[in-house]
Formats: structure tokens, C-alpha cells, sequence
């Protein structure tokens, strides 16, 4: 595929999702902007695992770094949703560059035990200080702490956030497509294919590695942010190891084109867990499973397997 | 030691467990030469491009460059003085296009530049054609070419080739053969290591031989001392160091 029709493939899904706005019902309408907000972070985590082959099991933390950031600060400091934004992202910023520097020290399977483990010591912190976070409960924030607030006067609430998670997809996945393309996405992959081989042209990886992991955890905490800041709630499940694994199921379920990858596996695997909800009462990661199985047997087998060889580094 | 040496190998050994990779070398390279290195099988040759690269440290010994002891310096930190090198088993960004491997060497190393564009070096290689082809569609003499490009590009003084000539086909040896003489002119020292030995001897001035991680003889490529430990080594298969 050219870079021309790469570019026209990217930004065709929002496209429609701008056009069928006006006509869609409202639990649509609800559901989408959920999903978008989520699709934040599958990119963000694609440029983790998908780019740079770092098989990440915690980046759950980072999403909720960026949740408790925003959220935390309309509670405890101001409830001004802009202010509250970027602390979600210097939050989840700062955790990443913490979670970063420890598990890209180390490869393949360590990688993914470390940051399982940075994410899980999160979340039990979540837990431990409930007064403050209000544990699995969660809290729910004020009206007037969140995004859809000043909009009131002229939105619905489901009107404003459909608008607010667009406009953020809008900017993320413009973000991936630029970084696909620039000389930095080519390093991330290069990271992936062969880091010695980087290395021994003179770069350091370690560095690279680390960037990418910023970046990502800059994609997550926007979307933790958002979460907290459109819903007006925080909660200690989003810092939980199921959030850590649903993103790695959106990668895969969406393909080898990061452009439109990690937005199409985040719709197609939250579209039919929302189907499947109804019919079985079955969890989500039942079906993520069952989705995972149709994936490899649509022929994608070797594009996620060769993916998740490099980034355990089972395999050389 | 001379200021027309760029690296010396002052006894280095290379042990692994109980494996003697490596014994005793003494070795200098000097500015703008190319110096072939053959040897049989598991002679240490491999493992003598990997101690100068530095992906692998000496176990004993030291290694200069440029009058400087790298010894403890990385393998990237090596790149950045100017070190390049290709692997026995070539190894490119299989992911990315050829263009896009050649435009994340290009001047990634700390040496001189020989190339000012990836055109240029895709036209040396013969591969221009293949500028826009992802290297994992390549062949494995286009990904040992390419490779040799890498390293061409990233700017270098000194040159590891490890058995470049290996699974090409006649037509690349030929290319392979003119690229390397064409570099004579460009003040690059290269070290090539390759089973070929008439290959190596036309394009070195100078020719180590290595047995059983010894460096058993060492001298101008027409030399007939050499030539007889080249024809014992694998001819008769003795250990010319004993
Ligand atoms: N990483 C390693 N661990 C253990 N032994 C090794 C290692 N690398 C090389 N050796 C051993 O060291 C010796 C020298 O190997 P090396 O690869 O340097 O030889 P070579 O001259 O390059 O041979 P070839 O012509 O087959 O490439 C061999 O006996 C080999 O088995
Ligand atoms: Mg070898």
C-alpha cells in the first residue's frame, strides 16, 4: 500500500465516525465515544508493543495514572477540568518514565514481568490508600469538574463527550500516522527488528526504548484522563490487570497496519463483547479469547506471531 | 606504535568455558589497507571480528584504536569512534524498505563519510532498482549487499567484514569485488574475512591466516611463506601453530 492510500485508509474511520454522528441513536452515540477513548490508548499502546516489540503487561497503570491524575486533582486541588487534564498526563508521564527506566533495562519476558509487576504494586496502592481513591468503589467526581461541564449551556452530556473522544482520536491517531512516517517511528521499528544490529550503528536503543515507552504512556494517561474527566468517576478496576491485557488483544485483533490497527481491533473486539454481553453474560476476555482464535484463523497467525516472538524474545 | 596504525590487538584471547576461541593475537591495521583474514572452520575468526566490533569482550588482552585503549568501550561506543562491521549471518531491519535501512545508517556512526546519499550507495550496490522493496522480500545476497551498504554509509575508519562473499551468487562476488576495490581509494582500512581464498588474496595487500584461534601467519598477500600455511591449514587440515 502507498503512503498516499496509507494516509486515506487512516483517516477514513473517523471520518465516518464524524459523518454518522447526526444520526446516530443515543446508546450508539454512548457506546462510540467510550470506544474512541480507548482507541487513545490502543494506539498508545500499539506504539509500545506494536513499534518498539515491548510486550508491556502494565499499562493499565499508566491509563490509570492518568485517570487518578486528573481526577484526584478536581477533588483534592481545583476542579478545573483543563488544569486537571494535563496533570492525567504529567501523571501518567512521569509514571511511565519511572516504569520505563526499570523494565527496558531489561528484554523480552522480564519487560513484561516488570511492568506486570510496577502496575500491580499501582493498583494495590490504589487500594491501600482508599480513603484518598476510593479503592474498587471508586469516587465519583463533581458536575462541574468535568470536560462536558462548560458546555452544558449548548451540549448534552452524550453530545459533548462523542465530540471530545473525536477530537482526541482525531489528534492520536494523526500523532501515530506522523510518527509512522517520521525517521523516529523507523528507529522504533528497527528497535523491534534487531537492537543489537542498532546498536552496533550507533545508536542507543536504551533511549529509544524509553521514549517509546513515554510516548505511549502520554497516549494512556490522555485516555485515563479523559475517562475520569468525561465520566466523572475513578476507580481502582481501571488500574487492574484486565486492562493491562485488553489492549494487547486490540492490537492483535487489529492487524498489521499501526495506522488504523489498534482503532479497528478496540471497535471490533468492544462491539462484539458488547453483543456477547447481552446474549451470554460472558466476560470480556472470554470473547477477546474467542476473537484472538478467529484472528489467527483469518490468517493474521503469522503477523502475531512473529510480533509476539520478537517481543518476548523467546525465539531470536 | 605508529601513527599510520588505526587498531592493534595486543594479545587477545577469547575463551568460552573451556573453548580457546581466540589465543594470543597480535595484530595491527593499518590506515587505508585492506587485510584479508582466512582460516578453516572455527578458527577464531568470527570471534576476532566480534572482539574488534565489541559486541564481545577479550578475555585477556587489549584492543587500540587510533592509539586509544577501546577495550572497555561498547559496541555502540565503538560505532561512534568510527568502527563498522557486517555479520557472517547478514542482518538488516527486515521490517523497513531498503531505502529506509540505508537512511537510518547514513552517518549514524562517528567516522568519515564516504557517502553523501543513499542513491549513490544503492547505485554501488546495484540495488536501486529494489530502493522502495522491503528487506524481508530481499534475497540473502541483496540482504548481505545491503548490509555491506549499512555499514558503507554509516561513516566509518575501519571496516569488519565477516564473509561477505558467502552465498552470493557470481554476479555479486563480481560487485562485491569492485565495491571493495573501488573503497581503496576512499582511505577506509577494511579487515575481510572470507573463505575465498584467491577472493581475499586479489583484493589484499596484506593476508592473516588463523588456526585454531591462533593468528599462524601473517604477511603480503603474494607472499610464499603464507602461501604455504594457507595450503596447510586447509589442505592438509594440521595445526600450522604446533
Ligand atoms: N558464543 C560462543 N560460545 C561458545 N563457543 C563459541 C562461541 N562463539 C564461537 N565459539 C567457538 O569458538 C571457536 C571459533 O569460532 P568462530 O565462529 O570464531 O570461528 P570462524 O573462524 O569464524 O569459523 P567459520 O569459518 O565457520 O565462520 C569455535 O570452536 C566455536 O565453536
Ligand atoms: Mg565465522
Amino acid at each position: 500500500m502507498n503512503g498516499l492510500a496509507r494516509t486515506i485508509v487512516t483517516f477514513s474511520i473517523p471520518a465516518v465516525l464524524a459523518c454518522i454522528y447526526p444520526i446516530l441513536p443515543e446508546y450508539a452515540k454512548f457506546f462510540l465515544a467510550r470506544v474512541m477513548i480507548l482507541s487513545v490508548y490502543a494506539y498508545g499502546y500499539a506504539i509500545c508493543f506494536q513499534m518498539l516489540g515491548m510486550l508491556s503487561l502494565g499499562h493499565a497503570a499508566l491509563f490509570a495514572a492518568g485517570m487518578y491524575g486528573a481526577g484526584l486533582y478536581t477533588i483534592y486541588a481545583s476542579p478545573s477540568p483543563l488544569s486537571a487534564l494535563l496533570m492525567g498526563v504529567a501523571a501518567a508521564l512521569a509514571f511511565s518514565l519511572a516504569m520505563g527506566l526499570l523494565s527496558t533495562r531489561v528484554g523480552g519476558p522480564f519487560l513484561t514481568i516488570t511492568t506486570l509487576l510496577a502496575a500491580q504494586a499501582l493498583y494495590l496502592v490504589a487500594l491501600h490508600f482508599n480513603e484518598i481513591t476510593g479503592g474498587e468503589q471508586g469516587i465519583v467526581l463533581g458536575r462541574e469538574a468535568t470536560l462536558v461541564w462548560p458546555l452544558s449551556p449548548w451540549l448534552g452530556e452524550s453530545d459533548s463527550r462523542y465530540l471530545f473522544s473525536l477530537v482526541t482520536l482525531v489528534i492520536a491517531v494523526t500523532g501515530v500516522w506522523a510518527l509512522s512516517r517520521s525517521r523516529l517511528g523507523k528507529l522504533f521499528i528497527a528497535v523491534r527488528d534487531d537492537e543489537e544490529k542498532l546498536e552496533s550503528l550507533g545508536y542507543n536503543t536504551a533511549t529509544l526504548k524509553l521514549l517509546g515507552f513515554a510516548l505511549s504512556g502520554v497516549y494512556s494517561g490522555t485516555a485515563g484522563a479523559l475517562q475520569a474527566l468525561l465520566y466523572s468517576y475513578v476507580g481502582a478496576g481501571y488500574a487492574g490487570i484486565l486492562n493491562s491485557v485488553e489492549p494487547v488483544l486490540w492490537v492483535l485483533v487489529g492487524g498489521p497496519l499501526i495506522q488504523v490497527g489498534p482503532l479497528l481491533g478496540c471497535m471490533l473486539v468492544n462491539i462484539i463483547a458488547d453483543l456477547a454481553r447481552g446474549m451470554l453474560r460472558g466476560h470480556v476476555l472470554i470473547v477477546g479469547l474467542g476473537l484472538v482464535l478467529i484472528a489467527f484463523a483469518a490468517g493474521r497467525l503469522s503477523w502475531a506471531y512473529r510480533l509476539l516472538r520478537r517481543s518476548t524474545g523467546l525465539v531470536s | 606504535m605508529s601513527p599510520s596504525q588505526i587498531l592493534s590487538l595486543r594479545g587477545v584471547s577469547k575463551f568460552f568455558g573451556g573453548v580457546q576461541a581466540v589465543l594470543d593475537v597480535y595484530l595491527d591495521v593499518l590506515e587505508g589497507e585492506m587485510l584479508g583474514l582466512i582460516g578453516p572452520n572455527g578458527a577464531g575468526k568470527s570471534t576476532l571480528a566480534k572482539l574488534i566490533l565489541g559486541s564481545l569482550k577479550p578475555s585477556t588482552g587489549k584492543v587500540f584504536f587510533g592509539g586509544r585503549d577501546i577495550t572497555g568501550l561498547s559496541r555502540r561506543e565503538r560505532a561512534g569512534l568510527g568502527i563498522a562491521g557486517t555479520n557472517q549471518f547478514p542482518r538488516v531491519f527486515s521490517s523497513l524498505t531498503l531505502r529506509e535501512n540505508l537512511e537510518i545508517s547514513l552517518k549514524s556512526g562517528g567516522g568519515k563519510h564516504l557517502f553523501e546519499s543513499v542513491a549513490e550507495v544503492a547505485e554501488l550496490l546495484g540495488l536501486s532498482g529494489l530502493l522502495e522493496a522491503q528487506a524481508s522480500s530481499l534475497s540473502h545476497g541483496q540482504r548481505r549487499l545491503l548490509e555491506i551498504g549499512m555499514a558503507l554509509v554509516s561513516g566509518s575508519r575501519l571496516l569488519v567484514l565477516d564473509e561477505p562473499s558467502q552465498g552470493l551468487t557470481g554476479g555479486e562476488v563480481e560487485r562485491l569485488a569492485s565495491i571493495l576495490t573501488g573503497l581503496s581509494s576512499k582511505r577506509l582500512s577494511v579487515i575481510l574475512i572470507d573463505h575465498r581464498v584467491d577472493f581475499v588474496k586479489s583484493l589484499s595487500g596484506r593476508v592473516g591466516v588463523m588456526s585454531k584461534g591462533r593468528m599462524v601467519a601473517l604477511g603480503p598477500a603474494g607472499d610464499k611463506g603464507v602461501a604455504d600455511v594457507i595450503e596447510e591449514v586447509y589442505l592438509r587440515g594440521l595445526d600450522a601453530g604446533d
